[in-house]
């Protein structure tokens, strides 16, 4: 393997990393709020692309544009996906899962419906910024970092990030506070679906929309997560969003390391052994049955 | 020790006598018998759950068990009954990594480790083609003898399901059972008491493991046709959590009704009558009982019951 | 949401009554809606399963199509003997599970005279295996995996089949492209994994060295490090074995790119009028296999070929796909067998007539080996130039010169 190859390959896996922490932020968001398990993330991700898609198509306007569009267009859904996540009982972790993955069914059949099985792309201008990273990429890393570092300090250094937070670990203890719990809920339900839909957009300008192919950004998702979780398990508390970002940021890169060095027969083998190594290596107290 | 109740008897007497009564039709025998087989799935994955550990890999399992079996009987020669029931103990072996794993992890680690180690797995039969034959899978494996096909399954998959529940009954109401409620509920206080929650957690993975097993083996002999993504699927890791969780997780009983309640309406009742938009009723179940039904369908009874 | 204590389970007691009720009432449920469908004396049953969601939907639905417009042609003539010929049409949604039970529900619950339809063979696989067992003829659309019509099954007939794949694209690069070096990437599914292994050993014949051979599985987004790879390699033309969904991905990213092979052949899904319309301009000088193509390639039945476009455009508002001829023909043959097949037709008399099959289609003769292969399929290489589909290998079959390199 050349060094070309190698640091292309650092390079595309450094972008994609970020990129991948972006896609997981809405379900981390709502994880982190509500413990609830959104199984239906990719779909959201997926209909902001689509809206994306059809805005563009129909009115012609420049991908940069489509991206804040499908954000506003998903915050309605986000806001129903809170009335109903918010009704889900314990064991909150399961009933959500079975809640989300009925969601994630009518979102499928609903974007077939509409979209039909073919498989959609969203134009993007050709040309790389470095070879091997093409516009879109980087396009995407960038929106990735602007929108994990800003979020992270809105969550440390502003009020409302602090209510954000607090409410997070204890909902009751904020309320007494004088903390409005249902508006944090609606607003961070909001953002999180604003993020899914931006994500979409940028998602389709790398990939390709299929209304199957909700379930490989869910569990992408769910894999971030919950990784991205690790350092706060072990009693760092302070960065939530970095841990996310730290954890892309890895998976992208040992996937494309490994795709450069080994082929795309290793890719996903080597991505699972990773992820085992880091779960069982990750030192800290082990967490107790559902409790966080 | 309670009686066992009337109606689970009424129940076991009806399935019994299915075969005749339909005729012996091998359609109606296929579906109920492949309904037995998730109910078996969503029991083992229930034990699983009622001992506080959430898999979403249980995939694994089935997988091994269906490899297992289609390689002993189909290049080792053995005979399927053997084949069967040694894939049941490859179940169990496979199990006992993620089990032993439990001493580590908890809640969602232990859950994502269990996806990781059933792509791991999946991944494995997928390249290692020597063995599994690889992405191609494997052709013509041997069926069980038993004589006239469906009927034959039929009575096997209602077995293995009934050794299933038998097991998984027992269990509980022996100091295994209340050392894995103790698990579930409040493991830090269980360990106070003088538990060691250790070599319950692997014991739970084991039996989980074993029965998902031979699950998966008997699919490759009825079907006769395995490969990497049919057997290690990720429905297979999915939809045992969602019917078990649909039926009432921790419930003995819960877990298989849900099975065969949301298995029967999908292929029975929305199939066939909205071919386009099957999904959508079944989707609207699961939200309505979740949202409804905290509990599962389980919870129908403890309403019922009163505080 | 905060924690509440949970109360003690109470099912360590022996559990409440409820899910055992509950399970005697589902069964109650089920076996009243089994109801026994009246078995209609008139119409001829065919079982028609393809995918109609998932990921293999658009192939599903040409190849659906295709088999709709056949048999209601030969409806609207009167139908076999008089008797209309009727299609049960089933989604295997792209998973094998689905796929059996569809066969199932088909064969044993409608008695099916045949089984029709197929992309992939690890849904031809499990469905040709309960076929067998239940002695319905089945003839698969679009089928690759050898192991097939290798284990002796005589029920099992497929219009399509490995060896025309391979003659075609190691042909178009031994006879007409002539490169030094070859990357071969491949979908890990049964007939492109034997592809892929079969255009090896092609080439290796004909001295041209594959240095990059590489299998992926469906779900791989970024191509950049192993298109890296390749360059590295200095590989010439790039061979993808791969899906349509795939083939976007890669050309995508071929145009993003730093590097830009002289060749791209991909063995499926090029043929579809969706790749220009989704890639555009970056479609241009990429090759790709076809059996039919309207308006370019037609083996044989010229007037037919017209007819079938005509019908689909009128049917459906647009083009037929390329895929659709298989289902069309595919069907047309087994029409032509039902008609052959004596009173009821079904079963071994069927099997045989299906045997006896001769039949001059778009597609080409159709016509089975005792295996169940096709003795007559045939594909060639297309490229897209300004835009549009053309033969360029064999050249017999050309409609136009080959760019080389891509342009």
């Amino acid at each position: 393997m050349s060094l070309t190859t190698l640091g292309e390959a650092v390079v595309a896996g450094l972008a994609n990393g970020a990129f991948y922490a972006f896609l997981a932020l809405g379900f981390v968001a709502i994880f982190s709020l509500t413990r609830a398990l959104n199984l239906a993330h990719g779909e959201l991700v997926l209909l902001g692309g689509y809206v994306g898609y059809a805005a563009g198509r129909a009115w012609g306007l420049p991908t940069a544009l489509l991206v804040p569009l499908s954000a506003a267009a998903l915050v309605p859904v986000g806001l129903v996906w809170r009335v109903l996540i918010a009704r889900v009982r314990e064991p909150v972790e399961l009933n959500s899962m079975v809640l989300t993955f009925g969601l994630s069914l009518l979102l499928q059949n609903a974007m077939l419906g509409a979209w039909a099985a073919d498989y959609r792309l969203i134009a993007t201008g050709p040309g790389a910024v470095v070879p091997g990273l093409s516009t879109a990429r980087a396009a995407g890393a960038l929106v990735a970092l602007v929108t994990i570092l800003g979020l992270e300090i809105v969550l440390t250094r502003t009020r409302w990030g602090t209510v954000l937070r607090a409410t997070s670990r204890d909902a009751e203890a904020a309320a007494l506070l004088g903390v409005n719990v249902d508006r944090v809920g609606l607003a961070t339900f909001a953002v999180a679906a604003a993020i899914a839909g931006a994500g979409g957009v940028l998602f389709a300008t790398v990939h390709y929309l299929h209304p199957g192919g909700g379930v490989e950004l869910t569990l992408l998702a769910i894999t971030l997560a919950i990784v991205g979780q690790l350092p706060a398990a072990a009693g760092r508390r302070r960065q939530p969003l970095l841990g996310l970002l730290a954890a892309g940021l890895a998976v992208g890169l040992v996937e494309a390391l490994t795709l450069a060095a080994a082929g795309p027969r290793w890719r996903e083998l080597v991505v699972a052994l990773s992820l085992l190594a880091v779960l069982f290596a990750a030192p800290g107290p082990a967490e107790r049955g559902a409790a966080r | 020790m309670t009686a066992v109740p009337l109606a689970a008897v009424a129940a076991l007497a009806l399935a019994l006598a299915v075969p005749p009564l339909v005729g012996f039709d091998p359609y109606y025998l296929y579906v109920l018998g492949t309904g037995w087989l998730w109910a078996t799935l969503a029991c083992a994955w229930g034990l699983l759950a009622f001992a506080g550990q959430v898999s979403f890999g249980h995939a694994a399992y089935f997988g091994a068990g269906a490899y297992a079996s289609a390689l002993l009987s189909q290049s080792a020669g053995w005979h399927p009954w053997l084949a069967l029931g040694a894939a049941g103990l490859v179940g169990a072996a496979v199990a006992v990594p993620m089990g032993l794993g439990a001493r580590r992890l908890g809640g969602a680690p232990l859950a994502l480790a269990t996806f990781a180690y059933a792509e791991v797995c999946r991944l494995v039969a997928l390249n290692w083609t020597a063995l599994t034959g690889g992405g191609a899978g494997l052709v013509g494996i041997p069926s069980l003898p038993l004589g006239r096909e469906r009927v034959g399954h039929y009575y096997v998959a209602l077995g293995v399901l009934v050794a299933a529940l038998v097991i998984v009954a027992g269990l509980r109401r022996t100091p295994v059972g209340l050392a894995w409620a103790a698990i579930r509920e409040r493991e830090s206080r269980a360990e106070l008491l003088g538990l060691t929650p250790a070599p319950y957690k692997l014991l739970a993975f084991a039996c989980s493991g074993a029965l998902t097993a031979l699950g998966g083996a008997l699919f490759a002999h009825a079907v006769r046709y395995i490969e990497p993504d049919l057997v290690f699927g990720r429905g297979l890791s999915l939809l045992p959590l969602v019917m078990a969780t649909f039926g009432g997780a921790h419930s003995l009983l819960g877990p298989p009704a849900g099975a065969l309640m949301l298995y029967l309406l999908s292929e029975v009742v929305l199939q066939p009558t909205l071919p386009r938009l099957h999904q959508l009723p079944y989707a609207m179940a699961l939200v309505l009982v979740v949202l409804v039904l905290p509990r599962g369908l389980a919870g129908i009874a403890r309403r019922v019951e009163g505080p | 949401m905060t924690r509440r204590p949970s109360k003690p389970s109470s099912d360590l007691a022996g559990g409440p009554p409820g899910p055992p009720r509950l399970f005697l009432a589902t069964l109650l449920l089920a076996l009243t809606c089994l109801g026994r469908p009246a078995l209609a004396a008139d119409p001829i049953l065919v079982g028609e399963i393809n995918s109609r969601t998932g990921v293999l939907a658009a192939q599903g639905l040409a190849v659906a199509r295709g088999i709709r417009i056949a048999v209601d042609g030969a409806n609207a003539r009167g139908g076999i003997g008089g008797r209309p010929v009727q299609l049960l049409e089933r989604d295997d949604e792209g998973k094998p599970e689905r796929a059996i039970a569809a066969v199932e529900e088909l064969t044993a619950r409608h008695r099916v005279a045949a089984l029709i339809g197929g992309y992939v063979d690890s849904l031809v696989g499990p469905v040709s295996e309960v076929a067998e067992q239940t002695r319905t003829p089945y003839l698969a659309t679009a089928s690759l995996d050898e192991r097939l019509v290798q284990r002796g099954y005589r029920y099992f007939f497929r219009v399509s089949n490995l060896a025309p794949y391979v003659e075609a694209t190691v042909g178009l690069l031994r006879d007409a492209v002539r490169p030094r070096r070859v990357a071969i990437l491949y979908s890990s599914t049964p007939g492109a994994a034997q592809l892929a292994g079969r255009q090896r050993d092609g080439l290796a014949a004909a001295a041209i060295a594959v240095p990059v051979f590489e299998p992926f599985s469906p779900g791989l987004s970024d191509f950049t490090p192993l298109l890296g790879r390749s360059r590295d390699r200095e590989i010439e033309v790039l061979l993808s074995d791969a899906f349509f969904a795939d083939h976007l991905l890669i050309v995508r990213q071929l145009s993003q790119g730093g590097w830009r092979p002289r060749g791209f052949l991909g063995a499926f899904g090029l043929e579809f009028p969706a790749v220009i319309a989704e890639l555009g301009a970056a479609a241009e000088g990429l090759l790709g296999t076809t059996a039919w193509q309207p308006g370019v390639y037609v083996p044989a039945a010229e007037a037919e070929s017209r007819a079938f476009v005509d019908a689909y455009r009128a049917r459906f508002g647009q083009e037929p796909a390329p895929l659709g001829m298989h289902g069309y023909a595919a069907a047309r043959a087994l029409l032509a067998a039902l008609a052959s097949a004596g009173p009821t037709p079904g079963g071994e008399s069927l099997r045989d007539a299906l045997a006896r099959v001769d039949l001059e289609t778009p597609l080409g003769r159709v016509r089975f080996a005792p295996t169940g292969d096709p003795l007559a399929y045939q594909r060639v290489i297309i490229q897209i130039q300004h835009g549009r589909h053309v033969v360029v290998y064999p050249p017999a079959a050309a409609t136009a010169k080959l760019l080389y390199p891509r342009p």
